[in-house]
């Protein structure tokens, strides 16, 4: 008897609330007051969800990768945000018309131009000079400029992807595995259909065909045109490029979501049964609630660490398709798309081939590391050993 | 072999075969699986077919020799292929076409399947050569990953498992050649070496070394390992993991407690963990494979070898549809008899599932 308790003390190391303890909590709570601005009394009515949320933030503050994954996500979110606007240069701006040794400068080099050009039927004329912190591409851009401005390309089709493929993904599933039947048949010999093909090849396949027709689309919708190249952040001359990098949107989408569908129906099937969704459905609740309201937020767990992870797979597929020579083309800023441009002149110009690959190999490392860690965060058992664990920063008494 | 005993069991994989499986049971399974694989063929087939019929401008003046084509000579082109039909009659001279191997390749004139049957060796070595390297790699460092559970050791190699799993082969590869090509100038990038000249399974590495033709294996090996290792690294992140965790299932059992009990040594329980941690890796493997089999086009295109990934992309460049579809159709087929496999292997290894 003696021995068992022992060893229950061994366990139960006790942690210090440390200051990244204390910041989340403020953060969570100040989230807690906000939607209590426009929900009546949300705080109070929530109390225990928002003392679950607070011992995930601790579980996570104990974990050094996934911790370094959320910074490099942030950054990587903020640089997404403000890239275009942080670049010391336009992506469209081709010092090697002005100066042909702009082409493949190495890094740290800087070239003098004499730039001549025409605005508003005026001949301007000016000297400048561009400086290489990481080297330039084929076309004398500045690597940094165009790594910064990429970034946007690449976070708006990650968020999106992400947005619309596992949403219905998961919606399909919710649905096949609550109804059954014939619908739960004809749904999954669908996802099954798409499952059957690599998704590689399918990307690569749509993305082959796609951009005529969406190019044809956006030609005739200008408030389209117009929208999409301020999502990314586009100059108006980029219009005609649009079609390629929407193909890979499109491709994408349709590649994502059939894994989704499994999952969800899997998980879903197990629920249906249990006594929760049964009292939900004597209560006389519509299937809509019963859906999203209570089945949903109880497997969710894995599909969230899914959905963290993919954020990295999409930028990888998407670089990949791009490397290829399918998504973005030239101008348009994109990461896979400089690694094409330095394949070819591999080795002399190492820095097209290395930064970019850097860039992408840490934010897609972010991804993984953030739902690595997730997958522990979000188990209910870290949490109630985390209940324990935690102490108040000045009594004995561990908080509940 | 002392160094380590629990690696030994690797070469055993067929330990439960035989172990009361049920043969008339597996004949029914294997009936009951093939009714579910014609539908999604069929259902293949159509998305191949929408992906076709999605084109948007005319190839045929393309394949037709561009500007100067005549009218024609795009009309004949257009009637052997079919172009001008209902898309029913498009649908069904597809389907005819992809399982009678009558598509013509419009650039070579030559069936899709004949082109693709001569570059499918080159894709299946390569996937091979990586599936290699995916097995020495991943299961002997998740094994380890998992026995110092916990530890600075398990800690690195997770973390290397996840950079292995983040970083896209066409950085990696160039790394690679930087390093192995340039540097060190270890392997050739340049060309196919010959196949042996005694074919028995067609496969150049495994024909020389049944042939014990060394220096064709030689060769074989120079051109296609660091393809193969690039390919492979990716895979090999996700092994170890699935490993690392395989394992750490197996161990938390009871049965691990009862050894323990009765006083069996480390190595003794890590032996028996083994046995139970590898039924479903065997199973991951085969899901591996299909999946280096689809995942070669960006290293085909990277190290220069004519596979099949490459006969895709030049496809697509050259808006050859016949060949795209093809090329994804066979895919498709490829990834889908992976599936089989695995689940096949997994009714096989574990008496446990029931048919």
């Amino acid at each position: 008897m003696s021995d068992l308790r022992k060893e229950d003390y061994e366990e139960k190391e006790e942690y210090e609330m440390s200051i990244l303890d204390k910041i989340s909590d403020k953060l969570i709570d100040a989230f807690a007051s906000f939607i209590t601005l426009f929900r009546k009394d949300w705080k109070r009515r929530n109390q225990s969800k928002v003392q679950e949320w607070k011992l995930m933030a601790y579980a996570l503050n104990r974990s050094p990768p996934a911790l370094l994954g959320l910074v490099i996500v942030i950054i990587y979110i903020i640089i997404g945000i403000f890239g275009p606007y942080l670049a010391p240069w336009r992506y469209n701006f081709f010092p090697v018309m002005y100066n042909s040794t702009a082409k493949l400068a190495p890094p740290g080099s800087s070239v003098f131009l004499n730039v001549t050009m025409v605005k508003n039927w005026h001949v301007i004329q000016y000297t400048t000079t561009v400086h290489y912190p990481l080297g330039s591409d084929l076309t004398g851009r500045d690597l940094l400029s165009v790594l910064l401005a990429g970034a946007r390309t690449a976070l708006v089709l990650d968020v999106f992807i992400i947005l619309i493929g596992p949403t219905i993904g998961i919606i399909l599933g919710l649905i096949s595995g609550y109804y059954g039947g014939k619908i739960d048949e004809v749904i999954m010999r669908i996802t099954d259909m798409f499952l059957a093909f690599p998704g590689l090849i399918l990307a690569i396949a749509l993305s082959a065909v796609l951009p005529g027709r969406i190019q044809n689309f956006l030609n005739h919708h200008h408030l389209a045109q117009v929208l999409v190249l301020k999502i990314f952040a586009l100059q108006a001359r980029d219009v005609n490029n649009l079609g390629k990098l929407l193909a890979v949107f499109i491709a994408l989408i349709i590649v994502w979501w059939p894994g989704y569908t499994r999952v969800t129906r899997g998980s879903t099937l197990t629920e249906r049964e249990s006594l929760y969704v049964e009292a939900a459905r004597a209560v006389g609740l519509p299937k809509r609630t019963i859906l999203f309201k209570h089945i949903l937020p109880n497997i969710i767990g894995p599909i969230l660490v899914m959905i963290t992870m993919d954020f990295g797979g999409v930028i990888l597929t998407e670089a990949g398709l791009s490397f290829l020579g399918l998504g973005a083309v030239p101008p348009i800023p994109d990461w896979g798309n400089l690694i094409n441009q330095g394949a070819q002149y591999f080795p002399q110009a190492w820095w097209l081939v290395a930064f970019p690959g850097l860039v992408i190999v840490t934010v897609v490392l972010g991804w993984n590391l953030l739902g690595d860690g997730l997958r522990d965060i979000l188990d209910p058992r870290t949490r109630r050993s985390m209940e324990f664990k935690v102490k108040k920063a000045k009594g004995g008494e561990s908080n509940a | 072999m002392r160094l380590f005993p629990f690696l030994s069991f690797l070469f055993l994989t067929s330990y439960n075969v035989g172990g009361g499986i049920n043969m008339a049971g597996l004949g029914k399974f294997l009936v009951r699986r093939a009714f579910t694989f014609i539908p999604t063929l069929i259902g293949v087939t159509l998305i191949v077919f929408i992906i076709a019929y999605v084109i948007p401008a005319n190839p045929v003046r393309a394949w037709a020799g561009g500007e100067k084509a005549t009218q024609a000579a795009i009309e004949l082109i257009k009637k052997e292929y079919h172009l001008d039909q209902p898309w029913y009659d498009q649908y069904w001279f597809l389907v005819k076409g992809l399982f009678t191997n009558s598509l013509i390749d419009p650039l070579n004139q030559m069936p899709v399947f004949t082109n693709i049957g001569n570059r499918f060796v080159v894709t299946f070595q390569l996937a091979l050569f990586a599936f290699f390297f995916v097995v020495l790699m991943g299961l002997p460092l998740g094994i380890i990953s998992a026995i110092k559970r916990n530890s600075l050791t398990d800690m690195i190699l997770r973390i290397l498992a996840l950079i292995f799993i983040s970083t896209p082969i066409y950085v990696i590869a160039y790394l690679f050649i930087w390093l192995f090509f340039i540097h060190w100038n270890l392997t050739s990038l340049a060309g196919i070496p010959p196949a042996p000249k005694h074919q028995i399974t067609h496969i150049p590495v495994i024909d020389s070394i049944i042939t014990l033709n060394w220096n064709n294996f030689v060769e074989q090996v120079q051109r296609f390992w660091l393809p193969g290792f690039t390919l492979g690294i990716a895979a090999a992140g996700v092994l170890m993991r699935f490993t690392r965790n395989s394992f750490l299932e197996a161990y938390s059992r009871d049965s691990t407690l009862f050894l323990k009990a009765k006083g069996v040594p480390k190595m003794g329980i890590y032996k028996h963990v083994l046995k139970n941690a590898l039924v479903p890796v065997i199973t991951i493997l085969a899901l591996q494979f299909g999946g280096l089999l689809a995942g070669t086009p960006i290293t085909e295109t990277i190290f220069n070898l004519p596979g099949i990934g490459l006969y895709a992309l030049q496809a697509v460049m050259y808006l050859d549809f016949p060949a795209l579809i093809g090329v994804t159709f066979l895919y498709a087929i490829v990834f889908v008899t992976a599936n089989l496999i695995a689940d096949i292997l997994y009714a096989i290894v574990d008496p446990r599932v029931r048919f």
